[in-house]
């Protein structure tokens, strides 16, 4: 996969982070699956993250 | 057959050492802080060494500080993770633990983040290994407490395979079961695949025959002789597969902390996933790191572990560790060889011995069907004895592995003969080593 193709999807994973937390506060606790679901999301996209060296990158 | 070379996740598989020592460095600063933050045990410890997180201005600075053992585990670990916990325990969605047999278990803790992880390096593993989409794995590790059964199943199911979920034991349903679903891949400890071959052979089934092109034996040594060994009772060269050895314990994430590439498993060698597992070879006696290619024990730190993450954990495993550069790349994550465990040396008269020399040399010796090494500590004068369980017993061989075993060791055995099938077989992990006191 190209630079910059890497580069995009970043920026992509980016917003899928912010979007799946904002998600996340959004639905509370009122509906178990939709919390606990977007939570495992949230897990990959952690790992993604670890395996694009994004957690080190803003450091 | 040529077997191709393929990534998990060729980014960073294939980063180049420097690139990965600053990735290192910035998770292993990163982890100080958060133990030192959120863990009473390192927030002490640290305290006690006069360190703090600060200090840290270079991987080598680690050296400052202290190591954690097995026994600060068993002491301030148990049941959920204890002092080590940086997470709340309502954070935690599961537990793996060890047996116990020498002491309080060990326990292992994960948080959602820690199983994706553990899931990500065993789908790295097994991709590393020669494993694809597709294959049929029969995993006779086994599933509960020990982390060997549902870590190759997370890995493999995230890697496309179909995962029969045997667990160890009944074994000639296991057998049948290999056959009925042509199984491509068989996970379990090494001592278990060789009682699987036993038992085809007397069900009058080849084991050559099987459709099995992969192995991946681990929880136990698996040294060249023994990889050869395999691959030769189950034909896997012939279909362009290998035996290849997998790496971990409880205390690392399970297995999956280190796998094989069809291009080391001829040295009995695994390559460490590194950009997760910081790791150090010490000199156990002194503590003072050695150099790169002698004998020490291995120390680990956890880089990205987020429930019970563990700094300069003292692995009790001696090993040989280097770095070399193959057709399977990946040149950046250190090869390591396990030499022998720190807890399973045996001393006889002065000597150490370690029983995984004593293993090497009679994986090559075909006569030998299996072993035990006894110490007899009963009377004045300690007897070392080697049982041999053959059907050619004879002067000549127990004068071969006699010699053989003392070059090695130091240490000559008597070599006592036992007829077939009169000495244990192990599901799980091997325990050959019977000390009379």
């Amino acid at each position: 996969m190209s630079e910059e193709k890497i580069k995009k999807i970043k920026a992509d994973l980016v917003e899928l982070d912010k979007l799946v937390a904002k998600l996340i506060s959004e639905v509370g606790e009122d509906v178990p699956m939709l919390k606990k679901n977007l939570e495992n999301i949230m897990a990959i996209v952690t790992y993604i993250k670890y395996s694009l060296g994004m957690d080190v990158e803003s450091e | 057959m040529q077997e191709k070379v393929e990534f998990w996740e060729p980014h960073i598989e294939n980063i180049s050492r420097k690139e990965l020592e600053r990735l290192q460095f910035k998770r292993l600063k990163r982890q100080l802080i958060r133990v030192y933050e959120f863990s009473p045990f390192y927030r002490r410890k640290f305290k006690e060494a006069g360190v703090t997180p600060d200090d840290l201005k270079s991987l080598d600075d680690l050296r400052k500080f202290p190591f954690t053992t097995k026994d600060d585990l068993r002491n301030y670990a148990y049941p959920n993770g204890g002092e080590f916990l940086t997470v709340p325990p309502s954070e935690l969605v599961s537990f793996h633990m060890t047996s116990g047999t020498t002491g309080r278990p060990t326990v292992g803790p994960y948080t959602a983040n820690d199983i994706e992880l553990w899931t990500n390096l065993m789908a790295r593993s097994l991709v590393a290994a020669g494993v694809r989409k597709g294959d049929v794995m029969l995993n006779a590790y086994g599933y509960g407490l020990f982390t060997g059964g549902l870590g190759f199943h997370y890995g493999a199911m995230r890697v496309g395979c179909s995962v029969i979920p045997w667990s160890a034991g009944r074994t000639e349903g296991l057998v049948q079961a290999l056959v009925d679903y042509k199984a491509t891949v068989l996970s379990s400890t090494p001592s278990y695949m060789l009682y699987i071959a036993e038992v085809m052979e007397k069900k009058g089934i080849d084991p050559r025959q099987l459709n099995l092109r992969i192995t991946c034996p681990g929880a136990e040594p698996v040294p060249a002789e023994l990889v050869r060994k395999i691959n030769n009772l189950f034909n896997l060269k012939e279909r362009g597969g290998g035996t290849r050895q997998c790496y971990g314990s409880t205390e690392l994430i399970g297995p999956g902390a280190g796998m094989a590439t069809p291009c080391i498993e001829d040295l009995g060698a695994f390559q460490m996933w590194t950009d997760h597992f910081y790791v150090e070879v010490i000199d156990p006696d002194t503590g003072e790191p050695v150099g790169e290619g002698e004998e020490g024990e291995l120390v680990i730190t956890h880089l990205t572990r987020e429930a019970m993450p563990l700094i300069r954990y003292r692995q009790r495993d001696i090993v040989k560790l280097s770095y070399i550069s193959t057709d399977c790349g990946r040149d950046a994550f250190p090869v390591i060889q396990i030499r022998g465990r720190v807890d399973d040396v045996i001393f006889y008269k002065g000597t150490k011995i370690f029983p995984t020399a004593i293993q090497e040399i009679l994986a090559k010796i075909p006569e030998v069907l299996e072993y035990q090494i006894v110490i007899d500590r009963r009377e004045s004068e300690h007897k070392f004895i080697l049982k041999i369980e053959t059907p050619f017993p004879s002067d000549a061989l127990a004068q071969r592995i006699a010699t053989e075993v003392q070059l090695a060791t130091f240490a000559r055995p008597k070599v006592e003969f036992v007829p077939p099938n009169t000495l244990p077989r192990f599901e799980g992990k091997a325990k050959r080593v019977v000390i009379l006191e």
